[in-house]
């Protein structure tokens, strides 16, 4: 009937003022949870492209027990044949291997106990943060067994720079009571802005670091990335396929729980925030729009003497909030859209408080925060807003149909 | 006056009281969700500070630079007794340090060595709270693992661990300890990497004779205090060596805190934002509802400004009535939060360098409740001042007249 | 067929620990075409008698027969049915729906009871003309004096073509030469169109203008007059 829908209109211009402040209230708590899934939907999906492509890959072939526990002798052996293979089945990839042992990493005036990372210097050119951050000299060069990199600060503590030479001590793997050196030199420092890969790492090339694992051909994870990040659903179904012995294949999702256990843990910590805000709102649309109902009762009881059904006014309120929250999640989304635009635009900076980056379950977050639009989210929590309005309006609709018409017409 | 603001509340008794409930769930909202916070905060500074850097800090003017081996503190023996002299100081330890291959008859690795003394440590450190197996260190030729490193290398209490290393005089040094511990500090590094032994065996290990790496006060008073601790400490130690608080030797932990407390102030003032326009639509509604009652005030002689102060009074019951309400509601959460604590059931996680339990306590603090009772009547008097003016701007003949 | 059939009507108010018996059992019949006045002093009972007609109060024993049908055995939604088709209410205080303009009040009824936008439009237009408010059908209540607020609610309700027409103080709050143009265009349209009405007064002029004058008493009928 329009003629509800215009009345439920006009009703609620009657008192500007206060649709307007009710209207603002919503929509203001609208927008503000909007700006912050969006900034928190940038971070998710920055967090979990630096964990895609720096600790598994979109699809991760490793040994069934380094998710529990990545201890050294968790080892994949026969690499080189996995990669070739992983690589035909994903010919857009590219497919990494990689090492994560450690040592006690020695120059003439230092030892510090390290990470020593073996990488396949080719495509962890594109992958590795640190690759990409060399300050001085050159990253790792594919056939250059003896070559190294390590953290700015590392290199500090060691007092090396390019073209020194420095002494790897690790455990034997065939022998835990011996140990084995290695002998590297230094071909470049990088500065990622991650504490534990500036002060406590090394890397290496993948050949170089074996010796440190046992079995045949050992790595620890061959990872496959895509670079536009469109992983082929057929990619990880033949990597599960094959016959890999003591490893599996993970897709992302599987080899990354950490991550996404926290990101679940602060999504529902945004949503409980989320929740705080609209039952405070609630609690406004509710006393909106009793004092509506309430300083209308005895055009209530007009409408019923005339035949209105107390269900028909019912929904005369209920088209009021209805009304009431359309507008303000059109509203609201405005504003979230206004106030997510500098955080899109220009980020927000943490640097102050977090230094360069943040580690956060083993991915390191930098600290230029971006926001993301996220077009569905904020439908969604604009139509909770609207549907939260509507709700709000039933127990003053509910009380008009308790009226009684003779005393709803006393009423002044 | 105040009777008559105080009745005017309960005219409209259902209105006022859900006005006074959106307040009072917003402040009982607030104070968990600060105490949380603090809580979040105050174990990171735990981790990072009180078990790491102390309040205030001695070492070598190169040492945090270069964290080598032969930046030790000279002096250190009096050093130390002239500083535990000092009377804003509660707590004083030294440590040294040093990396080595550290193995078990299984497997070995790199591990950070922490040579602490074991009854000094205990003062600054929370060591009992940190030792999640076993005990602190009691007697030399004992050490402690992260248990992460204890996993790693298959040791487990009572396990013999061999420690591989290089020495001050460039000898091959070597030792062999008993496990007596398993740390869980909350440093992920820590925990993963470090070994704790007593600072005697540490030196012995080292070939550093008595030498150390730093000095560690924890100020009496707490945080407060430690600025003029620092100051103490810079008197008394001169240029012999780089004297710090903890704010300039981890800035970013002190930037992080400050965060913190932006993060509530900002939190506050969302909720009591939205909660103040349901204040403002309250104080408006009641306004006009009375244009005709305030005009007669107002012809009987009532000045404008008190038919302000009313309106603001007004404003102000409902949020007293909403702030007691909400700080009770509040306490009981924040109660249930600091002894109970929050499971959330996901196992430990790691956020900056720190791993917190699944189990998250609250920390109580009075600041807690007044910012929230305090930015609550803030906001309400201030969301009460437009209807306020507009009361005072009613014109007695024109306001008698409507209905 | 009588259009409205009281029998032994009765209504108690509970006062704090007294009870106020408004009505003491009132029989009355009215039948189609009259122009019937309540009249009696305050609290006589004839508003209530009125509000029981109109099924807007339940009696505390008796019974109301509309038109054959007895409201006491209608659900809520029946009664509520039974006054948009067949009764027509005018109150003292005009009470119009503000934010509806003075057509769409005339035409409320309708369309509850679910004509067409053009016959809605027509009929408001056509009773608006009978109460002698051509030209102000786009008005709100507002933009009205209090005479043509009350012309619009007579239109309104006479506008569903009720059967019986129930005014309580109708000129109460009028001038008397707005009251008398109001009477006098109540009068016309039960004589030109033979709608009933029943008033509840104490005007004497609209006393003046009526076919049948039941006075009622203490809640009881003193004394029915028919001129």
């Amino acid at each position: 009937m329009l003629s509800i829908a215009s009345m439920a209109f006009r009703n609620l211009l009657r008192n500007r003022r206060r649709t307007v402040i009710t209207v603002l209230g919503i929509s203001l708590g609208l927008g503000m949870c909007q700006m912050v899934y969006n900034l928190n939907l940038g971070n998710y999906n920055s967090m979990l492209d630096k964990g895609i492509r720096g600790l598994s890959g979109h699809v991760v072939v490793q040994h069934k027990e380094w998710l529990k526990s990545p201890e050294v002798e968790h080892v994949v052996e026969g690499s080189a044949a996995i990669r070739d293979r992983l690589q035909a089945d994903n010919p857009a990839a590219l497919v990494t291997r990689r090492i994560m042992a450690g040592g006690l990493v020695t120059s003439p005036t230092n030892a510090v106990a390290a990470g020593v990372f073996g990488v396949d210097p080719q495509p962890e050119s594109k992958l590795n943060r640190a690759a990409t951050r060399m300050v001085d000299g050159e990253w790792l060069k594919p056939g250059d067994a003896r070559g190294l990199v390590l953290g700015d600060t590392l290199a500090d503590r060691l007092g090396v720079g390019v073209k020194s030479r420095i002494v790897v001590m690790a455990p034997d793997p065939t022998d835990p009571t011996e140990s084995i050196s290695l002998l590297f030199r230094v071909r470049g420092t990088y500065h990622s802005g991650v504490e534990v890969l500036d002060n406590f790492s090394v890397m290496v090339p993948i050949s170089a670091a074996q010796p440190l694992l046992q079995g045949t051909d050992p790595v620890h994870q061959v990872a496959v990335v895509y670079d536009d990040d469109a992983p082929s659903a057929a990619g990880l179904e033949r990597a599960k396929a094959l016959d890999l012995g003591e490893a599996v294949a993970l897709s992302w999702q599987e080899a990354l729980p950490d991550l996404q256990t926290f990101i679940e843990v602060d999504t529902r910590t945004n949503e409980l925030f989320f929740f705080v805000l609209g039952f405070i709102v609630v609690l406004g649309v509710i006393n909106t729009m009793l004092m509506s109902v309430l300083e209308r009762v005895r055009e209530f009881g007009v409408m019923m003497a005339l035949g209105m059904r107390p269900g028909s006014l019912a929904v005369l309120v209920l088209v009021e909030g209805a009304l009431l929250g359309f507008a303000s999640a059109v509203l609201g989304t405005v504003f979230g859209t206004a106030f997510t635009y500098p955080l899109v635009t220009s980020g927000l900076d943490f640097s102050q408080e977090m230094g360069e980056t943040m580690m956060v379950e083993g991915v390191a977050m930098d600290a230029m925060m971006f926001a993301q639009y996220a077009p569905d989210r904020m439908a969604l929590y604009a139509v909770v807003a609207m549907a939260m309005t509507i709700l709000a309006s039933g127990w003053p609709a509910w009380r008009v149909t308790r009226m009684q018409p003779i005393e709803a017409i006393k009423h002044t | 006056m105040v009777g008559l603001a105080w009745r005017n509340i309960w005219r409209q008794t259902r209105r006022s009281l859900i006005t006074i409930s959106a307040m009072a769930f917003g402040a009982a909202v607030c104070m968990p969700m600060m105490a949380f916070m603090d809580g979040v905060y105050a174990t990171m500074f735990d981790v990072a500070v009180t078990q790491q850097t102390g309040h205030v800090r001695v070492e070598h003017p190169d040492y945090p630079k270069t964290n080598s081996m032969f930046d030790t503190l000279d002096g250190a023996g009096d050093a130390l007794k002239s500083l535990e002299a000092l009377p804003g100081a509660s707590a004083v330890t030294w440590r040294a340090y040093g990396a080595g291959l550290l193995g078990s008859d299984q497997k070995s690795t790199g591990a950070v060595l922490v040579g602490v003394d074991p009854i000094r440590e205990s003062t600054v450190a929370n060591t009992d709270a940190i030792v999640k197996q076993g005990t602190w260190l009691t007697e030399p030729g004992q050490i402690l693992l992260g248990h992460r490193l204890a996993t790693d290398i298959d040791a487990e209490l009572g396990s013999e661990v061999v420690i591989m290393t290089q020495a001050a005089d460039g000898s091959i040094g070597a030792g062999t300890y008993t496990v007596a511990g398993l740390v869980r500090s909350g440093n992920i590094m820590r925990d993963t990497q470090g070994a704790w032994l007593s600072l005697t065996d540490l030196q012995e290990l080292l070939y550093l004779d008595d030498r150390v790496h730093e000095l560690v006060l924890l100020a009496d008073g707490g945080r407060d205090n430690v600025d003029a601790l620092a100051a103490a400490v810079k008197a008394e130690i001169g240029d012999k060596a780089l004297v710090r608080s903890w704010v300039e030797a981890n800035p970013q932990m002190a930037e992080m805190l400050k965060l913190g407390q932006q993060q509530s102030a900002i939190l506050l003032l969302i909720i009591f934002f939205l909660a103040g326009f349901g204040v403002l639509n309250t104080m408006l509604m009641s306004v006009f509802e009375r244009t005709k009652e305030l005009g007669v005030m107002m012809a009987l002689g009532t000045r404008p400004s008190a038919v302000v102060r009313l309106i603001l009074m007004e404003g102000f019951f409902l949020s007293v009535i909403g702030a007691i309400a909400g700080a009770i509601m509040g306490g009981m959460i924040d109660y249930w939060l600091c002894t109970t604590g929050l499971t959330l059931g996901y196992g430990e996680m790691e956020f900056s360098g720190v791993v917190f339990p699944d189990t998250m306590k609250g920390v109580f603090h009075i600041d807690q409740v007044t910012s929230v009772i305090g930015s609550m009547m803030v906001i309400s008097v201030l969301a009460a001042l437009w209807p306020a003016w507009r009361a005072s701007r009613l014109q007695p003949v024109d306001a008698m007249r409507s209905t | 067929m009588s259009i409205v059939s009281v029998r032994g009507l009765t209504r108690d108010y509970p006062q704090g620990e007294h009870t106020v018996h408004a009505l003491r059992g009132v029989s009355l019949d009215i039948e189609p075409g009259e122009f019937t006045v309540l009249m009696g002093p305050s609290g006589s009972g004839k508003s209530t008698l009125l509000n029981l007609i109109g099924g807007l109060d339940k009696p505390t024993a008796g019974s109301v027969t509309i038109e054959g049908a007895d409201l006491a055995s209608m659900t809520p939604g029946e009664r509520s049915d039974l006054r948009r088709d067949r009764l027509g209410f005018i109150f003292q205080a005009y009470n119009l729906i503000p934010v509806l303009t003075a057509a769409e009040n005339a035409e409320f009824v309708l369309q509850l009871q679910g004509k067409s936008a053009a016959e809605r439009r027509a009929r408001a237009y056509e009773t608006l003309a009978q109460v002698g408010l051509e030209g102000m059908e786009g008005r709100r209540p507002n933009e009205l004096s209090g005479g043509q607020q009350q012309r619009v609610a007579v239109a309104r309700a006479i506008a569903g073509d009720p059967a019986l027409v129930l005014a309580d103080e109708p000129t109460a709050n009028l001038d008397s030469t707005t009251s008398d143009e109001l009477i006098a265009t109540m009068r016309r349209l039960n004589t030109e169109f033979g709608v009933t009405f029943v008033f509840a007064t104490h005007d004497p002029k609209v006393m003046e203008a009526a076919s049948r004058v039941v006075r009622l008493v203490d809640g009881e009928i003193a004394e029915d007059t028919r001129t």
